[in-house]
């Protein structure tokens, strides 16, 4: 028999759990909290292999007890139990050590799936959780490159720039304020790694991008 | 030559350096000294850490040609194997080569040094990266007895775990087994990144030597470690080698569940699109075909736009046996064919590469024999240079204070010069102080507009959540309470559909990850799940917080920006760039869409007003600039003060 504790703040959602389990035969709720605090007192008292969490929880981050229960007991496997779908939930929560991410629309078909396949020590993930971690891994590569990518605005500023043309000069030619035009300059020095004009004319020929 | 060495100086006290670095290479003209060799190869070092090559090459020339007058042969050996070491970075093999064996003999006097071991090592990686594995490991293992004499145990180790590479790329996986745990002897337990290397390393010798079970347990370490100490690099690896022992033992649901966890923390798209292939192989031996010839189609456009054509080539390989798997022979023959003509491509690039080769090892002895004929020349000039040095001190003392008395004449006039800016700056300050008091009046305006949009937002949602969610609701109760089976199912069906609806309104009210994460994760959050035909790259400079009262506007901002990009621009590619300074946040959206010519006439219907009245909201400014066909760009200027 898979012993389940549930800890979520919604009464509804506990009653609902303990009569969708009333269909499986291997597994049973056997306590359930409200709170994050009383979840912690009650553990401590009773042994059960899996822990239903929620992440909104009132009086603690779903995330933060998560990895604390897991570090005072390592053997509890803990599946997220939740209505939040963005990839930096399921990526904070797997990262926190929770071996499962279901959503609370989750079927009962799938919740038993999920709870059978991580008493097994696996990592269960629903297949939107899965499609939406595949989505979010092919943009992956966007985020800050070694090589960062300009602006049409900072490319004239550049081009200006590298014609030695001084910061009036190119507020003249591109009809905006001085100020802006050394913003543009101090931004393109952070962005190349450049500390003066030197080092960003230097930088732009070696990346490319005059 | 005298007066390049005073702009050099002077460079350097303005902080110039790359000019400074230009004009001090003439230091030549210093007389020789004890540690004149010592000082080139610093500069040499310079150079490499600031990545130019060239110049350390050259400076390295320089030490070489100075240990040679001052016979430091030690020296000598030293550079030229800072030289090989250069020319390997550079892939440059041969010349690497030609360095090395000179360096060699100006070691060979000491077997025991740990010079001549370091010396071993370096020829150990250039026969390594030209492929020529046992010539490899004869110098791996020359290196790695002296250093395990000397007890250097970063050293000793790293080259075990070398040999036990080499061994694995020569199919000698018992092998590198030993040496892999040799390598293991000499890890310091605190050092967990080495610890967790070696144990994949050994997993996967072990597997190699079908030794399942262990393998099994050292992944498991691997993944154990990676807890503690994450190496997202390793940890994917080793999740890949238990997917494969999981496929070989026929448990493919297994194997595609740990790729799947293997994909969520790929580190880089080269795991990615390799996790990807595997994952679609896995899913096609588990009896998933669509999901097989998705996850395969997408790794091979992948690795397609990444230029990886050794994956790509496996790719094709992985959907041939797939699709022949299930009967799908018209593929499979598509896929083959692919698979010949990209494979027939790349046997001619390596032909071409071995002529390459060839006509490197040609350039390789030229240049070695020019470098012999330039360093007899330098020495001659620089014994001349020596004698005409010392009528020349004189002259530079003078030189000097003039200098001095120029640098100092050139710190007073900033000095002047700043004090006349801040007079100016001020008077512009005062007749700007006007402007403003003009401005904020319209921001007031601007105000009511968003809150006046707030209240609409408001009598929206409420009208959604009761219309909307009540309707759906009450016909899903209505469904349940009519007990027969089949409506029991429709009705589970709509109350799924209530739940996604109710996540919708409640994620439009304020998205969880902005509150909990931030603004960044939140926007990447955004970002992450837009259409594949879009390009969307994000760019973040500065500090990562943002002030909780602004987040939510900046991220509605994005919001808005991005849909337009869109939905209205038909955009390809779509850049948001974020910039935080001491000037506030500066917001770039920028798309390569259709763009449009009357800013004013398209604003209104794009929701950019909406927009608008934000930033004024936030006492911030915005532009925008867009032409038909070539794009549109929009820049957000917010201050970060404290609002109230």
């Amino acid at each position: 028999m898979i012993k389940l504790f549930v800890i979520d703040d919604h009464p509804l959602v506990i009653q609902g759990i303990q009569a969708m389990l009333s269909e499986a035969e291997d597994m049973e709720v056997v306590g359930s909290a409200q709170s994050a605090a009383e979840g912690r007192a009650l553990l401590a008292q009773q042994e059960i292999d899996i822990l239903i969490l929620d992440i909104n929880l009132p009086d603690n981050d779903g995330l933060k007890l998560c990895a604390s229960l897991l570090t005072k007991y390592p053997a509890l496997k803990i599946i997220a139990l939740t209505t939040y779908e963005e990839v930096s939930f399921v990526r904070a929560m797997l990262k926190a050590g929770a071996k499962g991410y279901l959503f609370k629309t989750t079927a009962s078909k799938e919740f038993f799936a999920a709870i059978r396949t991580v008493m097994q020590g696996e990592t269960y993930l629903s297949a939107d959780v899965n499609q939406k971690l595949i989505a979010s891994a092919l943009h992956q590569t966007a985020s800050n490159s070694f090589i960062p990518k300009l602006t049409r605005r900072e490319k004239e500023v550049l081009k200006l720039i590298m014609a030695e043309h001084t910061n009036q000069e190119i507020a003249a030619l591109l009809s905006i304020a001085v100020s802006t035009v050394e913003t543009h300059r101090t931004h393109l020095c952070e962005k190349l790694g450049a500390r003066n004009t030197a080092g960003l004319v230097k930088n732009a020929i070696q990346m490319g991008l005059a | 030559m005298k007066r390049l060495l005073l702009l050099g100086v002077i460079f350097a006290w303005t902080g110039l350096v790359a000019q400074s670095e230009d004009s001090l290479r003439h230091l030549t003209s210093l007389p020789l000294q004890e540690n004149s060799a010592e000082w080139w190869s610093d500069l040499g070092y310079v150079h490499e850490q600031k990545a130019s090559q060239d110049s350390a090459l050259q400076a390295y020339n320089r030490c070489i040609i100075c240990a040679e007058q001052l016979g430091q042969s030690l020296w000598q050996g030293k550079c030229l194997r800072y030289q090989a070491m250069l020319y390997l970075q550079q892939n440059r093999y041969d010349l690497a080569l030609v360095q090395m064996e000179a360096a060699m003999q100006h070691f060979a006097l000491d077997t025991t040094s740990q010079e001549w071991a370091k010396g071993q090592s370096t020829l150990g990686e250039i026969y390594y990266y030209q492929g020529r594995f046992q010539l490899a490991i004869q110098h791996f293992i020359r290196a790695a007895g002296q250093f395990e004499r000397a007890q250097d145990s970063l050293r000793a180790g790293v080259i075990f775990g070398n040999i036990g590479a080499l061994f694995m790329e020569a199919d000698q996986a018992g092998q590198a087994l030993a040496y892999h745990r040799k390598n293991l002897l000499w890890i310091p337990h605190s050092d967990t990144a080495r610890l967790i290397h070696v144990s994949y390393n050994i997993g996967s010798s072990l597997e190699a030597l079908d030794s399942l079970g262990p393998a099994e347990r050292w992944y498991q370490r691997v993944l154990d470690l990676c807890a503690i100490f994450p190496m997202p690099r390793e940890n994917s690896y080793a999740l890949m080698g238990m997917a494969g022992i999981a496929s070989l033992r026929k448990q493919h649901a297994l194997a595609s569940r740990l790729i799947t966890q293997s994909i969520a923390i790929a580190p880089d798209s080269f795991i990615y699109s390799v996790n990807l292939v595997r994952l679609g192989y896995y899913e096609g031996l588990n009896g998933n075909q669509a999901a097989a010839y998705r996850h395969l189609d997408a790794a091979q456009a992948l690795n397609q736009r990444l230029g990886q054509q050794g994956e790509l080539l496996e790719a094709l390989d992985y959907h041939r046996e797939i699709a022949a798997k299930y009967g799908d022979y018209a593929k499979a023959y598509e896929l083959q064919q692919q698979h010949r003509l990209l494979a027939d491509s790349l046997g001619i690039q390596n032909l071409q590469r071995e002529i390459k080769a060839l006509e490197l090892q040609y350039e390789a002895t030229k240049k070695s024999e020019e470098n012999l004929r330039l360093r007899a020349e330098k020495a001659e000039s620089d014994l001349q240079l020596s004698q005409a040095q010392s009528t020349v001190r004189n002259r530079t003392i003078f030189l000097a204070l003039l200098l001095m008395l120029l640098v100092g004449g050139f710190i007073f006039f900033r000095k002047y010069s700043q004090d006349q800016r801040k007079l100016a700056q001020q008077a512009a300050f005062f007749s700007e102080q006007k402007v403003q008091r003009m401005a904020q009046a319209q921001r007031l305006l601007a105000a009511e507009a968003v809150l006046e949009g707030q209240e609409k937002e408001r009598v929206r949602l409420a009208r959604e959540l009761h219309d909307g969610l009540g309707g759906m609701l009450a016909s899903a109760k209505n469904l349940l309470n009519s007990a027969d089976s089949a409506a029991k199912e429709e009705g589970q069906a709509a109350l799924e559909a209530v739940g996604q609806e109710l996540r919708r309104v409640s994620h439009d009210l304020m998205p969880g990850a902005l509150a909990r994460f931030g603004l960044k994760v939140a926007l990447e959050d955004l970002l992450s799940q837009s259409p594949q035909s879009l390009q969307v790259q994000m760019q973040w400079y500065g500090p990562k917080r943002v002030p909780a009262e602004m987040q939510s506007n900046i991220f509605r901002i994005v919001q808005e920006l991005y849909a337009n990009a869109l939905k209205h621009a038909q955009a390809e590619n779509v850049l948001v760039q974020i910039m935080l300074d001491e000037k506030g946040l500066h917001l770039t959206v920028e798309d390569d869409g259709k763009g449009f010519e009357d800013t004013n006439k398209q604003q209104k219907g794009m929701g950019l007003d909406n927009v608008q009245a934000r930033v004024a909201y936030l006492d911030g400014s915005f532009d925008i600039q867009s032409q038909t066909g070539e794009g549109t760009t929009i820049y957000v200027q917010l201050p970060l003060k404290k609002h109230d």
